[in-house]
């Protein structure tokens, strides 16, 4: 198990320092450069000039990468345009709302997906099958945005039952000692602060699961239909085990194998889904930041979101990798 | 006539079907995949005959400029748009640009991602190895997300964004087509090929490629409907094509998207177009996916 775990950690290196590059020759490529994007359209030669050698520009290309990258394991990622705080605070700051969403998504994602795969295929070719796997299509179909903002008109304009945008209404008084505000309420005892975040959170994450739901109850079923016909199942049946009992720990507990990789690769989907999900619920998150920094030109803050998310995916892949081998023996001996 | 030509006289008269006959026969039985070609069909014609379809012109001012528009009824299915344009014209016209977007966009990440996707399979070696950790790097990269840096590189516009999209779909198409020719390289026939001499390219243009790309196309058609969703989600956010009065689904979410009492048919349509073309895409995918490979039905 450790000989896995260390070869593949050391497989994420080389594509680690590819990302590193790529996001590197992706800022070259902006339009002005970062000495223009730092100072703006405006600025003379002069203080052009100034910046570049402040920055290091006028070195050669891969000296600057090398500085970089030093800066970068050393948790530099330069400042921001536009609020002059470091990137790696502002992340630091508003990651936790995107961890927080993206959990809240990907739990209803899996509460409601895997019985409903589950159901789906032990009534096979039913009604509820059918209608599951229609359902599922439909789901996978409908844009993050156009989800968020019909949830949002029905549920928040219409029916008045939840907030629209934010995290927490502004009156709430709530400490933060972890940023993840249901974690925080929580600690601090804070109930009606606990019930005020969790109504916030409600739209959001289900505009934003969706997609990983329909995906999700969609292996589940496969998945069940390959297992539920095993010999081993005929087995338990056979020697009179009792349903519930085959149910959980035969079918389900080997099903749920290939539903724990789908679950990570959702990883991607998820952050890329948080744009568009931060964006219309104002929820303050790294992927709201992202798309802001576009439009302020901040590319310090785009370059380093980038980076940053694309670290979390691959780390996320390389936590199911892992949690593949240990629950599926098999692949370790190979 | 001698043995051998008697004997392939026989086998002739046995018409062979073929994959792809036998996978359009499977097809044809697949109502799901009937409903989703019929709806990319519909879709189809709505843009061809937009001019014939549409009631009005989709840039003409019909109504009065309100901020609280009106509905659907009154010689306009779909009500006005704050301009007071009229809002059927205007999504039936938007038909035009997202099914030339997601046409585009594949075609150009399919042509790339075929040509190293081949050279990988078909090279091997260091080849493959620089080609194959490159597309890992770019899977890790979120698709939206690395599209909007392209955008965000290239500067807003239509070509930039099919651009931006198309690159987005490199890898996934370059790892299939790499997986389906490795599978194809210990064949009897490129062995075969090999021994009466057909050379490098041509065993990989005509005999190993037709092989190898079915899957590549199952793949092509929900990568369209995948380009739809991220060409509407990149103009939601403000970074679509650069001509703002051009009707274009996520543009006419987005510009209703602050202020949903003032007339939720604003966003009701152009979502419910982009989720039915969208819809039709992926059961077309995989009703394809269903009859090229009768085993992964699921």
């Amino acid at each position: 198990m450790l000989q896995f775990a260390l070869r593949r950690l050391l497989l994420t290196i080389p594509i680690l320092i590819g990302l590193s590059i790529i996001v590197f020759v992706f800022v070259r490529s902006l339009p002005g450069g970062p000495a223009i994007a730092l100072l703006g359209e405006r600025a003379t030669e002069e203080s052009l000039e100034q910046i570049e050698k402040t920055l290091g520009l006028d070195q050669p290309v891969h000296v600057q990468y090398f500085r970089y990258m030093n800066n970068v394991l050393h948790g530099d990622l330069g400042n921001s345009v536009v609020t002059r705080q470091p990137v790696a605070d502002e992340i630091k700051r508003q990651f936790p709302a995107t961890v927080e969403l993206g959990l809240a998504a990907m739990l209803f994602a899996i509460l409601v997906g895997v019985p409903l795969g589950f159901i789906a295929a032990k009534r096979y070719q039913g009604v509820l099958d059918q209608s599951s796997l229609v359902l599922s299509l439909i789901g996978v179909s409908f844009p993050v945005f156009f989800l968020a903002l019909l949830l949002k008109y029905v549920f928040a304009v219409k029916l008045g039952w939840l907030p629209t945008i934010g995290r927490l209404t502004v009156t709430q008084d709530l400490a933060h000692p972890t940023n993840l505000y249901v974690l925080d309420a929580i600690l601090t005892g804070n109930w009606p602060a606990l019930s005020d975040a969790l109504k916030h959170l409600v739209l959001p994450a289900i505009a934003l699961g969706t997609i990983p739901l329909a995906i999700v109850a969609r292996i589940t079923r496969a998945a069940t239909l390959d297992v539920i016909s095993e010999d081993y199942v005929r087995t338990a049946r056979a020697k009179g085990l009792e349903r519930t009992v085959i149910d959980r720990r035969h079918i389900l507990r080997n099903a749920l194998l290939p539903v724990v990789t789908v679950i990570g690769l959702q990883t991607g989907l998820l952050l890329t889904g948080a744009v568009l999900t931060e964006t219309i619920f104002a929820w303050p998150g790294v992927g709201r930041m992202i798309l802001q920094a576009i439009q302020f030109r901040d590319y310090a803050i785009l370059q380093g979101g980038i980076l940053f998310f694309a670290f979390v995916i691959v780390f996320v892949n390389l936590l199911v990798d892992m949690s593949y081998g240990f629950l599926n023996p098999r692949i370790r001996v190979r | 006539m001698s043995l051998a030509e008697a004997e392939a006289a026989v086998l002739r008269t046995d018409e062979p079907s073929g994959l792809w006959k036998d996978a359009f026969d499977r097809f044809k039985r697949n109502p799901a995949a009937l409903v989703g070609a019929l709806l990319i069909l519909t879709f189809i014609l709505i843009a061809v005959f937009a001019p014939v379809i549409a009631t009005h012109d989709p840039h003409a001012q019909v109504g009065n400029l309100s901020a609280n528009p009106e509905g659907p009824g009154d010689g306009h299915i779909m009500g006005l748009d704050k301009q007071g344009r009229d809002y059927f014209s205007r999504v039936v016209y938007g038909t035009r640009l997202s099914l030339l977007v997601g046409l585009v966009s594949v075609a150009v990440g399919l042509s790339l991602g075929v040509l190293l996707g081949s050279l990988a399979g078909y090279l091997g070696g260091w080849v493959d190895v620089v080609i194959m950790r490159f597309m890992d790097i770019m899977l890790s990269i979120p698709g939206l997300l690395l599209a909007i840096g392209i955008v965000a590189a290239l500067g807003r516009g239509l070509v930039q964004i099919m651009v931006a999209v198309g690159i987005v779909n490199v890898p996934v198409f370059a790892r299939l087509l790499r997986a389906a020719i490795l599978g194809q390289m210990d064949s009897d026939y490129v062995l075969a090929g090999r021994s009466v001499g057909v050379g490098g390219w041509r065993l990989l243009g005509r005999h190993i490629l037709p092989n190898s790309i079915a899957p590549v196309i199952v793949q092509a058609t929900l990568a369209m409907a995948t380009a739809i969703i991220d060409v509407a989600g990149l103009s939601f956010l403000g970074l679509g094509p650069a001509n703002p009065s051009f009707p274009e689904w996520g543009k006419m979410l987005a510009d209703s998207a602050s202020r949903l009492e003032q007339g939720v048919h604003l966003v009701f349509f152009p979502g419910i177009a982009i989720v039915l073309s969208v819809l039709g895409l992926n059961l077309v995918g995989d009703g394809l996916r269903e009859a090229i490979d009768p085993r992964l039905k699921t």
